[in-house]
């Protein structure tokens, strides 16, 4: 498009504001008063038309004066339809209260689902797939369902292992994953080493995941963006909801406050060890617990305010030896703290504005022996987002952030001391347009600008661009590049908590370049068919070295003893680059909802002083996997099976199911084997191996079938909930590592030989689980 | 669609989601290597040069096969000055004509060829030896006879304690405890971890064979401490102490080669600083020795 062109058409779109007016405001939800994200919002017979906020908040500007039909529909709900008469200048403030579809009226017209789904898609950014709490909790899981377990079920995010509920997503780490609590960072959110995450689905709202690609507001992460909101709590009335399982109790309560807002509140507390424990060697005595306070205050129709705080922790106390007084025992203790204060501000109906304060801290104790370390990383944030409407088809959205990170390690050995505590203040400013010049076209360009104040300084603009075309009426094109940058390097430790560290003196930002394109379509009613490729490549990902023999002491204690107080020696500097396509087939309304997804990919790091700087394949990487997740309302399946219309139940039956089928691990085998003694006074031989090229090798394909069956009985004014989910139900071994193991026998003529065994360790066995939910 | 189809799916997934992974390693992947076991002392005569082979997996090894007794080994300095090693019935390799001399500062390299399988495999590596100085001081170091978990330095329970005179160019200090009298009668059954006897039969030499390790100031001299904690020390018995001053491979030989499987399963290349065909340690120290006894 010519440059002059360009410039009429920006021009026409700001005169043509004169005899116009604006329809602005919420969307809630009938039932509990939520505000629904995502909603569609437009006018009939039109180009007029957006979606709802985060907030839940709409503005359909510069639209001409006269009589107009608006309608909003959202996935699950009945269309909303409302003939509006607009005047010259008029600032219409419409709250729009939607219906759950099941619950039919007189007044509203019932659809399976009011939105065409091909529309549904073309609105969501690329890459970008939402999952209601519903699905979430439907998915069969480890012991109980799980936010990031689910998450591993889409394609394009993978875990590394059962025993991992950390996010691989295409080709990063998971440290390259923002994750976000009602607008705070949250770091190492991880419950029982790591089994499961900090997340009580009980209280969540929504959950967007964005694989790559997001737009200037987000960043400071290579990978991934997951943002979760936790619900605001009912605005019509009290809802309790208390359940067991065999890992956990919890409740959850939420409820209005007078007529100014709501407030919500969960917790959670497991007890694995009177359960399992009863019946399962080595389970640990351990527990953790979590719960959240959440309070929303609508103060005026310009103003709202939401008081968010989230705390939870996990405490082990091991002691070796009960029956000795002097036993060492293993003290460990971690967990998350956030908090965050949001005001939402509309200035006016075409500007709309967010401002956070938000407070994020992890901290972990370990103490075991003669050996201690506390590890903490501290996140206090400002920010501020403002969207403004320019002109119907102009959106501006800019905003700042400022970010002040503290992060203390301390660990104590005998051999010495290391004693790590930093500060340091992230600035960022951004900006992005998003223009729609026709109905088939939408154009988002953005910029974010860093400033990284460390030991040395930091600064980098992060460009981002997106463009999404309506191919036809049921298929689009979506494209999306951007530049991204992570200020944040992590020491990853299995089975306990990572260490954060930051960009400094010794080790540069890292960067990733992001390269996707899409096709979506709308393959039948209410399926969708997306297909995405993409090409990431990483610049200065850092690596753990695999043996720290460089980190050197800046002192020494009086002792003569060295005391660490710096990072230089830690990390392999390295580059990387992951590429990859992947299928997703979709089904979010009905009886019968969710996915089969392929995902192909190849992901490549080339680390500095590993195999001399060779490019090999991580851990994480597989070739193929396959998912597929269905949930089942089986009585209106059966009545759908048989052309019936879907009714709502007294009693219903849920069955949910997970398969996964994935290319194996690679995996660095050993080479040969031989013997050799530690010390030269040492009568004794060890049996030692010696490893083959880094992950040359896989394992064997991973493959596991979950499945879970629910019913939910409604009684009056209260409803039981009681499932069983069932873990691996095949029993399938799936190889976790493989373990090397010298035997020595003596032969017959007396000599002493060595047979070798190759054993391969296994990962989660058929687990199965029960639990009950009462709602009231 | 009927509600057959939908079991059939189940009972599908069902199948699919059994059975097991099975690994099978052959031997593609074994590349034959000169394994080097040996220090160089300090002012002492060359010896105890181990020269033995690896095998690929699933083998079974015959112990008395494993060393090398034929390999040509040799050891010079930075003069030139080359002493050629032989190999002792004591299954070592050493010096007999002593043209070397081991001096604190100076760098020596082994050059080792044998013949594996029908290949011709060479290797060589380099250490630098580290200055005398070094001595454990035996008068404030623990020593004599002490009650388990039961000793007391102004009247503060305390750990038996190796206090030596570092010596500059040593990168660590390694500690070898050896029980010497370690069986079932001798072993401490309310120790501090509860472990229970029977975990001696499989594992006796993870308990009579003990490490620690520091790494105090290397720039100066002076005096450092090692403290060997109680909750190593599982028998009642007379403990062998020797310390060594070792250089940077023998460091980096001792944090590593027990160590390649990470926690995760997988394997990790140990830090052996070889060039050709070898693999293990070939380092420099100097070497001190102290007992205690531990009595009931």
């Amino acid at each position: 498009m010519k440059y002059s062109t360009f410039i009429i058409l920006i021009w026409t779109s700001l005169i043509y504001a004169g005899n116009t007016g604006n329809i602005h405001g919420f969307v809630f939800d009938d039932e509990n008063g939520e505000a629904l994200i995502g909603a569609n919002v437009y006018i009939e017979s039109s180009t007029f038309g957006t979606t709802t906020n985060l907030n839940g908040y709409y503005i359909l500007p510069d639209i001409p004066v006269g009589e107009h039909r608006l309608i909003c529909e959202y996935v699950g709900y009945a269309k909303y339809l409302k003939t509006i008469e607009l005047r010259s200048g008029q600032n219409i403030n419409l709250t729009i209260i939607l219906k759950p579809s099941l619950f039919e009226t007189e007044e509203i017209i019932v659809v399976a689902d009011s939105m065409r789904m091909s529309q549904r898609l073309f609105n969501k950014p690329i890459s970008e797939i939402s999952l209601s709490p519903k699905e979430i909790k439907q998915i069969p899981q480890i012991i109980e369902s799980d936010l990031l377990r689910t998450l591993q079920s889409l394609p394009g995010i993978l875990p590394v292992s059962d025993y991992s509920s950390e996010l691989y997503v295409r080709g990063g780490t998971p440290d390259q994953n923002l994750i976000l609590i009602d607008g705070a960072d949250v770091y190492n959110p991880e419950h029982a080493f790591g089994l499961f995450s900090t997340f009580n689905t009980d209280a969540i709202k929504d959950v967007e995941i964005s694989k790559g690609g997001f737009k200037a507001p987000y960043g400071g992460r290579l990978s991934s963006l997951i943002n979760v909101t936790f619900i605001d709590g009912n605005r019509n009335h009290f809802e309790k909801e208390v359940g067991i399982s065999l890992m956990s109790a919890k409740a959850l309560v939420q409820g209005p406050l007078g007529q100014f807002g709501s407030i919500s509140a969960s917790f959670r507390r497991t007890y694995f060890d009177q359960t399992y424990g009863r019946f399962m060697d080595d389970i640990p005595d351990y527990y953790f617990y979590d719960g959240h306070l959440k309070a929303f205050f609508d103060i005026d129709t310009n103003n709202k305010l939401s008081v968010s705080t989230y705390l939870g922790r996990d405490v082990l106390d091991y002691v070796f030896n009960e029956d000795e007084e002097d036993s060492e025992s293993l003290i460990y203790n971690w967990g998350n703290k956030t908090g965050s204060i949001r005001w939402t501000h509309i200035f006016n109906p075409k500007l709309f504005s967010n401002f956070w304060l938000t407070y994020s801290q992890f901290s972990s104790e370990f103490e075991l022996a003669d050996f201690s370390e506390d590890n903490s990383i501290t996140d206090l944030t400002i920010k501020g987002q403002f969207e403004y409407a320019m002109t119907k088809s102009l959106m501006a959205e800019f905003g700042y952030e400022y970010k002040k990170l503290s992060y203390t390690y301390e660990e104590y050995f005998p051999g010495g001391t290391v004693d790590i505590n930093r500060d340091r203040n992230h600035y960022v400013g951004y900006t992005s347009i998003g223009w729609q010049p026709t109905d088939r076209w939408k154009i988002d360009g953005g910029l974010r600008y860093n400033y990284f104040d460390s030991n040395v300084d930091f600064k980098n603009w992060a460009p981002r661009f997106s463009a999404k075309y309506r191919l036809t009426e049921i298929s689009n094109l979506k494209l999306a590049v951007g530049r991204f940058h992570q200020y944040l390097h992590r020491v990853p430790r299995a089975f306990i908590a990572d260490i954060w560290t930051t960009a400094d003196e010794n080790y540069t930002n890292s960067s990733a370049n992001h390269y996707i394109l899409g096709y979506q379509r709308e393959i039948g009613e209410n399926i969708a068919f997306e297909l995405e490729g993409y090409y990431k490549q990483y610049e200065n990902v850092y690596s753990l070295k695999d043996f720290i023999v460089d980190f050197q002491p800046q002192a020494y204690d009086d002792k003569g003893s060295p005391i660490y107080t710096s990072t230089a020696g830690l990390f392999d500097r390295g580059d990387g680059h992951s590429i990859g396509f992947e299928v997703l087939i979709r089904k979010n309304y009905g009886p019968l909802t969710g996915w089969i997804a392929y995902a192909l990919s190849n992901t490549k790091y080339a680390i500095d002083n590993v195999d001399n700087g060779k490019e090999f394949t991580p851990r994480h990487d597989r070739t193929s996997v396959i998912n597929a997740i269905a949930n089942i309302e089986l009585k209106n399946f059966i009545r759908d099976l048989r052309n019936r219309k879907a009714k709502k139940d007294r009693g219903n039956w849920l069955l949910g199911m997970n398969f996964i089928y994935s290319t194996g691990q690679p995996i660095t085998l050993t080479s040969s084997t031989y013997t050799m003694s530690s010390f030269p006074d040492w009568e004794y031989e060890a049996y030692l191996v010696y490893p083959s090229d880094r992950n040359k090798f896989r394992l064997p394909p991973y493959i596991r079938f979950d499945l879970s069956i629910t019913y939910e009985r409604q009684y009056n004014g209260w409803m039981m909930i009681p499932y069983f989910q069932f873990f691996n139900l095949g029993n399938r071994k799936n190889v976790w590592f493989i373990n090397y193991e010298n035997e020595e026998e003596i032969e017959e003529d007396g000599r002493t030989v060595i047979k070798q065994k190759v054993e391969t360790i296994e990962m989660l066995p058929f687990f199965p689980t029960l639990g009950v939910t009462v709602k009231f | 669609m009927n509600i057959k189809y939908l079991l059939l799916v189940l009972v599908i997934l069902l199948c699919l989601g059994c059975g097991e992974g099975t690994v099978e390693i052959d031997k593609s992947t074994y590349q034959p290597k000169i394994v080097v076991n040996g220090l160089l002392y300090t002012a002492e005569a060359i010896s105890g040069i181990k020269i033995t082979r690896n095998y690929p997996l699933n083998t079974t090894i015959i112990p008395d096969e494993e060393y090398i007794t034929d390999a040509f080994v040799t050891i010079s300095n930075e003069y030139g000055i080359t002493d050629t090693l032989n190999y002792s019935p004591n299954r070592y390799y050493y010096s007999t004509n002593h043209n070397l001399e081991i001096i604190g500062g100076e760098r020596y390299t082994l050059y080792v060829s044998a013949d594996i399988e029908g290949h011709a495999l060479w290797t060589t590596s380099s250490t630098i030896a580290p200055h005398l100085g070094f001595s454990i001081n035996d008068e404030l170091s623990t020593t004599g006879d002490l009650k388990y978990n039961e000793y007391y330095i102004d009247d503060i329970k305390v750990s038996p304690r190796i206090i030596f005179n570092r010596t500059v160019g040593a990168e660590f200090y390694g500690l070898s405890a050896v029980a010497v009298n370690a069986n079932d009668s001798t072993f401490i059954k309310d120790n501090i971890f509860g472990v229970k006897p029977d975990s001696l039969e499989e594992n006796i030499n993870y308990f009579k064979y003990i490490y620690y390790w520091a790494m105090p100031d290397n720039s100066v001299q002076g005096l450092s401490t090692i403290e060997l904690p109680w909750y190593l020390i599982y028998f009642y018995s007379p403990y062998r102490l020797i310390l060594y001053a070792g250089d940077l491979n023998f460091y980096h030989f001792f944090v590593s080669h027990q160590s390649v499987m990470n926690i995760d399963g997988n394997l990790r290349e140990p830090l052996f600083h070889f060039e050709g065909d070898g693999i293990g340690l070939f380092g420099s120290a100097i070497r001190d020795t102290i007992y205690f006894n531990v009595i009931r």
